[in-house]
């Protein structure tokens, strides 16, 4: 019964999102942006109707090794599968409000600290299991060791320590969602349970016949991992692939050459971060060694002036071919409406003011992603950049998941100076996004204090990060969409900005048929 | 030195020059061959690097206006004219156009010199390549080298530039070329022993990291330091060596050669290096062989040296140690060599000589022994003669007297008995002396002091000195003080200096001075004695230790030879210095400690020369009897006489002096066993 309205309300959605392109006078298999608050479905014949079947064959840059969300920061693409398989107690729609997903209702107590949660009745995990309280309650007790997770009849409750205000948004982040773990296997109740799963190689997705919300159009998604962006283009272009993720630079060229290609806001940060003060002593007695043994103002300069000195249009247009956005604060515009305060442009003149006020002369060791060709290109720019300034930047590859430690006088010393960091926004909503992007500079931040509070409102959460920013050991450099080319047989592809965060959509879309 | 060594030496020193001759001359003109192998390959890679250089700066100028003039570039020209033009389209286009067309360097510059995409470094995209829009003509250009900047530092390019099709007087330069670097150096086609490095010329002092070979960075790179910097100081080719350890096999040489830019300017210096390896190693061979060859040279050289020195010098040798045979007395040494050459006939002669000594030898011997018989015979028929006809008259006398039978028979018979008794005893007497002589005692060695010895000779005589009816005689005595005492035989060498004080006295009859000296000579003690008398002529002198030659009237010519066989005896010489009218000094040397024995002093008397020591022997073997003065018919000058030795017991029977002529008989045929 519940999936046959699920498949009816897809239907309505998509008639009404063929109405909208209709409007908008947007053709058939042209390439369509998403920018900003708002959202455009994807286009498609108007008389076609959902078909079920057929195997989504998708590409995507990472190398997925857990088949399950971790506990911790996960990249894009990880999380966006993840999704496909796990779901959590609430999500976020796109208009970034709560919405109910495993529970239909939520309350809390006037102190705010007890919070209970109504699971949604005829839920089941993907090996058959209901999903009962002590289930929930089984797969959250770990979540968070100040927390106390108990059942109740209809669901559970959860005591926090302190009063939070949104707790129903902190548990719609990806690492709260329900898994099911047995000796066999884990499985979640998402729509896609997982057939196989070759760790940082191949994955085989199946649709989930039992799924609460209905069966989803596609009876499989076949992804693998780890091809590189150029080869995914290809592999789409010819047809061996259904859907890939390109990187934001290739957007331009892919809608050049007719692919058709899916575009988010901007839901990445990628910025130029400096080791914190606590790990500092290590890095300048390895940038003494470059002559840049310097007192603290002047490292603050150096930092300033760098971050005065890099052309982030330049950089937007040129390397990322002008998908993104040059990124003055931590939040994009569409998520806090303030970044407009957070200066982005560059300013030579006042670099080189600094500049001079250092000695001796500056040289950097600048990082980035050995694996990642858009940050070298960002890194290289901003040695550009910098050396027009007066600032010798030196660009180095250095492992993805390289970062300085948090015990820094025990670990090995980095090898750079600074170093870009591509950090995911995990929700639309700017409290939420800030905390979480504050939490991962955290090691940058040092003791600047990285927590937002759940009552903050809007100066608050700008004050905050204009707080982070004058460290100047975070400097936004842009603010990233994530690029999704499509191949010609899909269908019903949306992805709300609101939902930017919450995975591919895969679960709506089905397959043209082939002809016969 | 031998002539044996000699001819090692000489031997040696050829083969070690003909070896060293042919070892340096054939060195000489390996280094030269390699030199010019060395030269010919350096010129064949240069010409090599030249070519590859001009082909490679060919190809870059050939793609790079094949972009140039491509549609898509011809499009972007287009595109770039439009008002608002976005450029930031073009952004990877140039790294995409240069992997398609392999070159490591390419630049869409626009008409201001802005970067519309850079491959080598596309971060500089927006920036200014200024130097690119100061000549308006690239076409005729062509390639050349040049200096870039790119991310990864500054590097040189073989470079080329080319406009695309101008729109509206606007133009797009496409600038591309080469990294000249490793990989054009390992495009080069090297002989073995040979490499090729390049100097890239992009710092003002020099930096190791601009040395690359095919391989990429140098090890030791400093090292060049001075060559980089020889070429930059004057900017030509140039060839240097460099050593790299103390072996002269690791050592290179590098031929230098400047790399100039657009405007002449030294952008890179490229060194071509060829090892001395293999020169060396077969120097060395070379070497190793003469020495090798020169030690089997010496080898051969001391064998050859060694048997041609005895061809040549044993029958030297031979001959030498016949003729020192011959010098010690074996006159029947022979050389014993066959050979027909000029040794061999040196030998005959040799050994004919020998023979030939021999002979007349024995020769000499027979007539000095019939002389010295017939002397004998003479001197005794004359010693003999003079008492014999007393006796005859006593006898006749004695019988007349008889036969008269006279009164005064008794007195006459008495007086007649006397006087044959007193010849009789004459002849006893001359018997006596001749004995004497062949019978000399051996010497009984003591310890001795001549100066006292001296002194009681001279006490002997001092009345005879001053006799009366006799000229005077005046002794002087110059004994040396502390004389060292002798061994000696005190009794012989008492007779032997009274025997020449007697012979002084004998040559003064006139009177004069006798001097009798003693002094120290070199391990020996010297005893002079010397008279003033009227001299000895030269012939005298020579004869003068003759047996039985004698100056005087009334000499048996056996004083002086006494003296002599006492003096020889002890191991002593005695020599005579005379001058006529001045007189004669007599010098004796005796050894202080004699090497000569008493059971060696018969040897000694044996080797003495046959006329002093075997022509008496064999004769003298009646006893020895004091002769009385008697008439001398062949002295005809005053000269000296002998002394019998009175204080000696020398009455010798008959078999005594059987004895005596035995040995001396001995002795001489000892001496000369093959005579």
């Amino acid at each position: 019964m519940k999936q046959g309205l699920s498949r009816h309300l897809a239907a309505l959605s998509a008639i009404v999102a063929v109405s909208a392109i209709a409007l908008s006078g947007a053709g058939p298999g042209r390439g369509v942006r998403h920018k900003g608050g708002y959202s455009v479905p994807a286009a498609f014949r108007p008389s076609e109707r959902p078909v079920y079947g057929g195997t989504l064959r998708a590409e995507i840059g990472e190398r997925v090794s857990l088949p399950e969300p971790a506990v911790g920061s996960m990249d894009a693409s990880e999380s966006e599968l993840i999704s496909l398989v796990y779901e959590t107690l609430v999500r976020i729609d796109g208009r970034g409000e709560i919405r109910p997903l495993l529970a239909d209702t939520w309350e809390r107590d006037a102190t705010m600290r007890r919070w209970k949660f109504h699971l949604r009745s005829g839920v089941k995990f993907q090996d058959g299991t209901p999903l009962a309280p002590q289930n929930a309650v089984a797969a959250l007790i770990n979540a968070d060791e100040d927390w106390r997770v108990t059942p109740t009849s209809d669901g559970l409750q959860i005591e926090t320590p302190s009063a939070t205000l949104d707790f129903p948004t902190t548990m719609a982040q990806r690492k709260y969602a329900l898994i099911r773990r047995s000796k066999e296997a884990s499985g979640g109740t998402g729509p896609f349970k997982i057939e196989s799963w070759e760790a940082e190689k191949h994955a085989l997705l199946s649709a989930n016949q039992d799924y609460w919300g209905g069966r989803p159009f596609l009876d499989s998604v076949d992804v693998q991992f780890g091809r590189a962006a150029r080869e995914r283009m290809i592999d789409l272009e010819v047809g061996k692939a259904d859907l890939v993720e390109l990187p934001a630079e290739m957007a331009r060229r892919a809608s050049d050459e007719k692919i058709r290609i899916e575009v988010t806001p901007p839901v990445e940060l990628l910025a130029l971060t400096f080791p914190s003060a606590r790990t500092v002593g290590a890095i300048r007695s390895q940038s003494s060694v470059r002559g840049a043994e310097r007192p603290p103002e002047s490292e603050t300069r150096l930092r300033e002036a760098v971050s005065r000195s890099i052309d982030r249009a330049a950089i937007v247009n040129l390397v990322l071919q002008k998908e993104g956005e040059p990124a003055g604060g931590l939040l994009p515009q569409w998520i806090s409406g303030t970044e407009f305060l957070f200066s982005s442009a560059a300013d030579a003149a006042a670099a080189r003011a600094l500049v001079k006020q250092i000695a001796p002369a500056p040289a950097l060791v600048l990082g980035y992603d050995s694996g990642d060709a858009m940050e070298q290109a960002v890194a290289e720019r901003i040695a550009v950049n910098a050396r027009e300034a007066g600032i010798t930047v030196t660009s180095i590859a250095i492992p993805a998941v390289q970062s300085p430690p948090a015990n820094a006088a025990r670990a090995e010393k980095p090898k750079y100076d600074a170093r870009l960091m591509r950090v995911n926004l995990v929700s639309p909503l700017p409290r939420p996004a800030l905390a979480a992007l504050l939490a991962s500079f955290a090691s940058e931040l040092g003791s600047v204090d990285s927590t937002v509070p759940e009552t903050a409102d809007a100066a608050e959460i700008y004050a905050r990060e204009k707080a982070a920013l004058e460290t100047w050991r975070v400097i936004p450099i842009a603010h990233l969409p994530r690029v999704y080319g499509l191949g010609p047989r899909v269908r019903n592809w949306s992805i709300p900005p609101g939902a930017a965060m919450n995975g591919l959509p895969l679960a709506d879309i089905w397959l043209k048929r082939e002809a016969q | 030195m031998t002539f044996r060594s000699r001819l090692f030496w000489l031997f040696t020193f050829f083969v070690l020059l003909a070896v060293g001759i042919v070892a340096a001359g054939v060195t000489f003109v390996t280094r030269n061959a390699f030199e010019q192998l060395d030269a010919r390959r350096t010129d064949a890679l240069v010409a090599q690097f030249r070519e590859e250089f001009k082909q490679r700066g060919d190809e870059a100028a050939l793609q790079v206006k094949g972009i140039a003039d491509a549609e898509a570039t011809t499009r972007m020209a287009i595109e770039l004219m439009r008002p608002n033009a976005d450029a930031s389209t073009y952004y990877w286009d140039a790294r995409n156009v240069a992997s398609a067309h392999q070159l490591d360097i390419l630049d869409f510059v626009a008409t201001d010199g802005t970067i519309i995409s850079s491959a080598e470094w596309p971060a500089r995209a927006g920036y200014k390549l200024s130097w690119v829009t100061k000549s308006d003509d690239w076409a005729s250009a062509g390639p050349f080298l040049t200096r870039m900047d790119t991310q990864e530092g500054p590097m040189l390019g073989l470079m080329a530039v080319a406009n695309a099709v101008p729109v509206a007087d606007k133009r797009v330069y496409v600038v591309g070329g080469k990294k000249l670097g490793k990989d054009f150096i390992s495009t080069l086609a090297l002989s073995e022993g040979m490499r090729a490095l390049v100097y890239l010329n992009l710092d003002k002092d020099f930096s190791s990291d601009g040395l690359l070979d095919a391989n990429g960075a140098v090890q030791d790179a400093e090292r060049f330091s001075p060559l980089v910097e020889q070429v930059r100081q004057a900017p030509k080719e140039q060839t240097a060596q460099i050593s790299w350890s103390s072996d002269p096999a690791s050592a290179e040489v590098f031929h230098l050669l400047p790399l100039a830019g657009r405007d002449n300017e030294l952008l890179g210096v490229l060194l071509i290096g060829a090892s001395q390896r293999e020169r060396v190693v077969v120097e060395h061979r070379i070497i190793l062989l003469a020495v090798g060859v020169a030690g089997l040279g010496l080898l051969l050289g001391a064998i050859l040296s060694w048997w041609g020195a005895a061809r040549i010098t044993q029958p030297v040798t031979k001959l030498v140690n016949g003729a020192r045979e011959v010098a010690a007395g074996n006159w029947n040494a022979r050389v014993d060599l066959h050979s027909k050459d000029d040794i061999g006939q040196l030998a005959a002669a040799f050994n004919q000589m020998t023979e030939e000594l021999v002979d007349q030898r024995d020769r000499l011997v027979q007539s000095e022994r019939v002389a010295a018989w017939r002397e004998l015979a003479r001197r005794l028929a004359h010693e003999l003669k003079n008492p014999l006809f007393p006796l005859q008259i006593t006898v006749e006398n004695l019988r007349r007297a008889r036969m008269k039978n006279t009164d005064d028979f008794d007195e006459i018979f008495d007086e007649s008995t006397e006087t044959l008794l007193a010849e009789i005893e004459n002849l006893k007497g001359i018997i006596g002396r001749f004995s004497d002589f062949a019978r000399m005692p051996r010497p009984e060695l003591r310890t001795v002091d001549v100066n006292e010895v001296v002194r009681t000779v001279v006490r002997l005589f001092e009345a005879q000195f001053s006799a009366v009816g006799r000229p005077p005689i005046t002794p002087e005595l110059h004994l040396e003080a502390n004389l060292p005492h002798i061994q000696a035989d005190p009794l012989l060498l008492h007779r032997a200096i009274e025997n020449l004080v007697l012979n002084a006295m004998d040559a003064m009859p006139s009177g004069g001075v006798l001097a009798i000296a003693t002094s120290t000579g070199d391990g020996s003690v010297v005893i002079e004695i010397a008279d003033t008398g009227s001299g000895l002529t030269k012939e005298e002198c020579e004869r003068l230790f003759t047996p039985y030659y004698t100056t005087k009237q009334h000499g048996t010519g056996l004083g002086l030879a006494v003296v002599q066989s006492v003096i020889s005896d002890h191991g002593g010489t005695i020599s005579v210095e005379s001058e006529s009218g001045v007189g004669t000094t007599f010098r004796i040397v005796l050894m202080i400690k004699p090497a000569v024995e008493t059971a060696k002093s018969s040897k000694a008397a044996a080797t003495a020369p046959p006329s002093q020591a075997q022509q008496p022997a064999a004769l003298l073997a009646a006893p020895a009897q004091r002769e009385p003065d008697a008439p001398n018919e062949t002295s005809d000058t005053a000269g000296h006489d002998e002394v019998s030795d009175s204080s000696r017991d020398v009455a010798h029977d008959s078999h005594e002096a059987a004895d005596a002529a035995q040995n001396s008989a001995e002795t001489i045929s000892t001496s000369e066993p093959e005579a």
